[in-house]
């Protein structure tokens, strides 16, 4: 011993010294604390001390067996895979006291084309990660700096943190929304969502907020198009169903990637009609996966001018039908569209205008001929020429797009001409044949549900303020107080625009990651830092919650009671509840309901019944097609003792499965065969009896030409320029055309050279995932850059490069592309930003870090056509994603 | 040396070893405050310590000036205030922690929580009767929670001693070895790597070090106990004396 001391002495101050340990107090979850032996010793464990609380000598020795058999106990369950791929895939994992020791799919069952396995992909395998990550939000949190006296907002996103309690939380948000909403009203609340207008109960019964309407992945398909020229909202549910893949010649994808986006039963689907030999067709970028894994003719694009490209095949369609007289369906156009020629006015049109006279080049003395088109969308012509033959009449061709292309600046003809290009080529309405989204679940499955959810019973709440503001205009509407509205495109409709201001004091991030996946996000970043409050609910430190407040940690859907999700149209999914929330997270409802109390409102108006109870009400409302294939009926049986176990208010019911069945098995699947009764073909009784069942345009008809279209996009009042009746060719604001000084193709290139898209990409859904372990080894998430191009630039594949717009500086790894058009640079959507705010370079490949408040046309958010340039990175090699830890905030 | 004497100073051992499971407890389970920084900066836990140390300058002789250098800033201003950013910055959040403190991120290749070794941890608490409180919320094998448990142990054991059941006592015992080879000395050295990294310090890297250092004597301390003896003898050692 270093020291002298007495034994004596030293005990004595031991003794104290635990003492006084014993009395600082800690929190619970930093202590273990003894149990009852017979409530808790697990029976499975033959080693644990039973009775006696003082164990002899014998049980010593065969103690603690260190190995946990994993399975031993353990017990499977549906689990949910809920983010915004839309998948809807099932997860099963096993559970065993609150620690997922396996997962695995879809096993219910044999897998067949009829009867697929409803098969998850590897995010939803690295779902787990997502769950158990050390990085999770553990407590409520509030940034050091910030007080009710002094926001000091210039330090979000750099100050530090501390953990306050639930009660100091709650008591901050409610304070705060008291406060500004007495000083400023409630339109200074900011719902920070995609298309918030009616998603936060608590300021909703608080007296509404302030909401965001973005055109988000629908780009301008969300424009009133079956008010105008006549397809299905967001053109949905007007394609066939599955079976009918196999009666198409041809499939086309365009600027759909169902490997990436969809890689489920969709992509299964797809494969299937493959194998049993369809064709298939993409008009994308990129090579795709999809191309590759369905061996598909790739159609090269420049992003943002498909129009051009549609323009140029319908104009290679009448060519070819001159010719040989068997390309365009004239009866097809005759009997079921308006507008394609001077023959074929709609009543409404007040110019002497039309779709075949603007195509010959009538007005503009410039037919766009495939020549013309290929020099604005560079696709070689033989190739749409190709196209053209392939889109004729003679084929069976299912046109499937996946919204890609319209999220561009000037898309907002894409609509119409695709709608064109399937009624020249007569590919509605009949077998073999369809235009349609391929989106989510419904990828390649259209047709009525055979088995759907029940509702969950919680009302829903109006929003009394009006203020609602298009995406790319959000931030900047929180640092000047202007913006156009528009009417609120994601959530009912499009309106004339109408200049408006706003005041905004406080933004709330309830379900979203908006800061993340819209545009302007380096100026949003600003616009947080000037708010008087922030507050954000995370399940990590998402970028929402990086530049809040207040941040509250919130449950997975694995650590609530369950949830139904409609999958495709056959598969209803029941996923139950996993483990019990983790540290101090709540979920949604209990987080809003103590606001609500904190704001002295009975928190009964947004949430009556409690998560159980609404997980119970869609079990028992859900309904599935009838034996005679005539009529929908309960799906669950519910027996009184069922109601009772789940301690729920309800009936008993007769169905087709009895309640632990469905929920052991995950959901309910309606088996198929071929030539059922539950085929589907989009637009049937439209073309069986037009007269009878007309579309919801003005004609009735699908208007080739239209009015209402025209008027509806010249009411907007973004663009300075007027909008014809018929799908012309919109040369964009910003898009292939602004890469050249002047705007004129061909000539010299501006400073901003290469069109900027963002692929969606495998790591992630949106923003979600991204912090995977698993998806971050496998998916590196690099910038892609055709190879001619890096090699003029002198980059190879690895090299860190700088991509930057006149909005912000990113870097990223290269990955050089012979399968990529040149002049294209493809950013993949969703990373998390990761500002150096040394240099405001962004390190973590935020794509929408690049670009800005553009708004034209509807209002678009136009994530696919923007222009940047790229040089090889001088400073530091970037490190792969992989061994950069997930978000750390520097101390 | 007379039985009772060496008795006393197996005392002194296990007496001291709960202190320092107990004040390492509350070191990582708690954000720091005055009186924590008092409590770990005073003259019990520099003796603490000091008995550990076997020559100067060594570790633990080390620690215990660190301890006192400590004790003159921390009633400078602000200086518990930082210690308490250091403490939130490293084991709280909200980002990813640069050094988490839970022994499944180091024990699964991904660096999750709640894996399989949690529930190892988990059992061997159970064994014990044992269970964090916040279960099954909380992770069971977080540096508090395991440091917990071996506090408790240590407890048990020094009651046991001082009620001359030593059976029982060499029981516990034996329970903290294990746990120690099993677990804590398993993966608070790769913890402490992390650890390392982490730039201006001015507590916590040196206290995981210091922890290490400490967990790594105290299993040499019991097993000093027990080497290569059956349990009878090893009652016989302590009841006799060492």
């Amino acid at each position: 011993m270093a020291k002298p001391i007495s034994r004596r002495d030293f005990l004595k101050g031991s003794a104290a010294g635990i003492a006084a340990l014993a009395g600082l107090s800690l929190l619970g979850t930093q202590k273990v604390t003894e149990t009852p032996a017979t409530s808790t010793a697990p029976s499975t464990s033959p080693t644990s001390p039973t009775t006696s609380t003082e164990p002899g000598i014998e049980a010593i020795n065969t103690e603690y067996t260190p190995v946990v058999d994993p399975e031993e106990g353990g017990k499977w369950v549906a689990a949910a895979c809920w983010h915004n791929c839309g998948g809807r895939c099932m997860n099963k994992v096993m559970v065993k006291d609150g620690v997922v020791v396996r997962q695995k799919t879809d096993d219910t069952h044999e897998d067949s084309f009829a009867y697929p396995q409803q098969r998850g992909c590897v995010r939803g395998k690295a779902q787990q990660q997502q769950c158990f990550g050390a990085d999770r939000l553990k407590y409520p949190m509030k940034r050091k700096s910030w007080s009710p006296e002094a926001a000091n907002g210039e330090l979000r996103g750099i100050d530090e943190w501390e953990r306050i309690s639930w009660d100091e939380a709650i008591s901050y948000v409610a304070d705060q929304f008291k406060i500004i909403k007495e000083k400023y009203g409630n339109q200074a609340f900011l719902l920070g969502n995609y298309g918030s207008r009616y998603s936060f109960p608590p300021l909703l019964a608080f007296g509404g907020h302030t909401s965001v309407t973005d055109s988000t992945s629908y780009g301008t398909y969300l424009m009133n198009l079956n008010t105008t020229i006549g397809v299905g909202i967001f053109d949905d549910g007007n394609g066939n169903d599955r079976y009918d893949m196999l009666n198409a010649d041809t499939i086309l994808l365009h600027a759909a990637n169902p490997a990436w986006s969809s890689p489920g039963t969709p992509a299964y689907l797809f494969q299937q009609a493959k194998e049993a030999g369809v064709k298939f067709i993409t008009i994308d970028p990129m090579y795709s996966a999809s191309a590759q894994a369905l061996d598909a003719v790739w159609i090269p694009v420049r992003s943002g001018t498909d129009t051009a490209l549609f323009l140029g095949v319908a104009y290679e369609m009448l060519r070819l039908d001159e010719e040989d007289g068997n390309t365009v369906d004239w009866d097809f156009l005759n009997k079921y569209t308006v507008g394609f020629d001077a023959e074929h006015k709609p009543a409404d049109l007040r110019s002497d205008v039309n779709f075949r006279d603007y195509l010959e080049g009538t007005y503009d003395n410039t037919p766009k001929t495939a020549a013309w088109a290929s020099n604005i969308c560079g696709t070689p012509v033989e190739k749409i020429t190709y196209l053209a033959r392939e889109l004729g009449k003679t084929k069976n061709v299912w046109m499937i797009h996946n919204y890609a292309a319209a999220r561009n600046h000037g898309a907002e003809n894409l609509p119409q001409i695709f709608m064109t290009i399937a009624c020249m080529g007569g590919h509605m309405g009949k077998p073999g044949n369809c235009a349609t989204n391929g989106f989510e679940a419904n990828a390649g499955n259209s047709g009525p549900r055979l088995v759907s959810s029940g509702g969950s019973g919680l009302p829903f709440l109006d929003n009394p303020i009006d203020g609602i503001i298009p995406g790319p205009q959000v931030w900047e509407a929180c640092l000047t107080g202007k913006y156009r509205y528009c009417g609120d495109y994601y959530n009912t409709q499009c309106e004339a625009g109408e200049d408006r201001t706003c005041d905004i004091h406080c933004i709330v991030h309830d379900d979203s990651a908006y800061l993340q996946t819209g545009p302007n996000q380096a100026r949003g970043i600003e616009a947080h830092r000037k708010m008087d409050f922030v507050v954000s609910k995370a399940q990590f430190l998402t970028t929402q919650a990086k530049y809040s407040d207040i941040i509250l940690p919130i449950t997975t859907q694995w650590e609530r009671p369950g949830n139904l999700y409609n999958s495709n149209r056959e598969f209803l999914y029941c996923a139950s509840q996993v483990i019990e929330p983790l540290f101090e997270a709540k979920s949604d409802q209990e987080i809003n309901i103590l606001i609500m109390e904190a704001l002295g409102i009975d928190p009964a108006v947004a949430y009556p019944i409690s998560e159980k109870q609404a997980f119970f009400n869609q079990i028992a409302g859900s309904t599935v097609i009838n034996d005679a294939h005539m009529d929908y009926e309960p799906l669950v049986t519910i027996t009184q003792e069922d109601i009772e176990g789940w301690g729920v208010e309800g009936e008993p019911q007769k169905g087709h499965i009895s309640l632990q069945e469905f929920v052991d098995n995950g959901g309910w699947q309606v088996e198929r065969k071929k030539d059922d009764d539950f085929g589907f073909i989009g637009y049937t009784a439209y073309i069986n009896d037009p007269e009878a069942n007309p579309l919801g345009s003005p004609s009735g008809k699908f208007e080739i030409t239209c009015q209402s279209k025209a008027d509806l996009l010249n009411s907007f009042g973004f663009s300075q320029k007027t909008y014809e009746p018929y799908p012309e060719y919109i040369v964009p604001e910003l898009g292939y055309e602004t890469t050249f000084v002047d705007g004129v193709i061909g000539g010299e290139k501006g400073e901003y050279p290469y069109l900027l898209f963002n692929p969606h990409y495998l790591r992630r859904s949106h923003s979600v995932f991204n912090n995977c372990p698993w998806l971050r080894e496998t998916w590196p998430n690099p910038v892609f850059l055709n190879a001619s191009d890096a090699k003029e630039k002198g980059i190879s594949d690895g090299d860190t490069v700088r991509i930057y717009t006149k909005y912000g500086q990113v870097l990223r790894k290269a990955c050089c592309l012979e399968s990529m058009v040149p002049g294209q640079v493809g950013l993949p959507h969703g990373a998390w930003v990761n500002v150096d705010e040394a240099t405001g370079i962004d390190h973590g490949g935020s794509d929408n870090y690049l670009l800005g408040n553009d708004i034209y046309g509807m209002g678009v958010s136009g994530y696919n056509n923007n222009n940047c340039n790229f040089e090889k990175y001088n400073g530091p090699e970037l490190d792969d994603d992989v061994n950069v830890d997930k978000r750390i905030i520097e101390l | 040396m007379l039985a009772n004497e060496k008795n006393e100073s197996i005392e002194v051992f296990l007496s001291n070893r709960l202190f320092l499971y107990s004040l390492f407890h509350k070191v990582f389970g708690r954000e720091p405050d005055h009186e924590l920084l008092d409590i770990l900066t005073g003259e019990i836990a520099c003796d603490a310590f000091g008995i550990l140390s076997e020559e100067a300058n060594d570790d633990m002789a080390r620690c215990v000036c660190f301890l006192r250098r400590l004790r003159t800033e921390f009633t400078t201003n602000g200086f518990t205030d930082k210690v308490k950013s250091e403490y939130t910055h490293l084991f709280l959040g909200p980002g990813a922690l640069p050094a988490p403190p839970w022994e499944s991120v180091y024990r699964s290749r991904q660096g999750l929580l709640f894996q399989e070794s949690t529930l190892e941890v988990r059992k061997f608490y159970r064994a014990f009767h044992m269970l964090p409180e916040g279960y099954p919320s909380v992770a069971d094998d977080s540096l508090a929670l395991e440091l917990d448990f071996m506090s408790h142990l240590a407890e048990k054991s020094l009651m046991f001693f001082h009620s001359e059941d030593f059976a029982s006592t060499v029981y516990y015992l034996r329970g903290q070895n294990q746990f120690l080879q099993e677990h804590l000395l398993l993966w608070t050295p790769r913890f402490l790597e992390k650890m390392a990294d982490v730039q201006s310090g001015l507590l916590y890297p040196q206290m995981s070090q210091v922890l290490v250092n400490f967990l790594k004597k105290d299993q040499k301390g019991l097993e000093n106990l027990f080497i290569g003896e059956g349990a009878e003898t090893c009652i016989n050692k302590i009841q006799g004396g060492m």
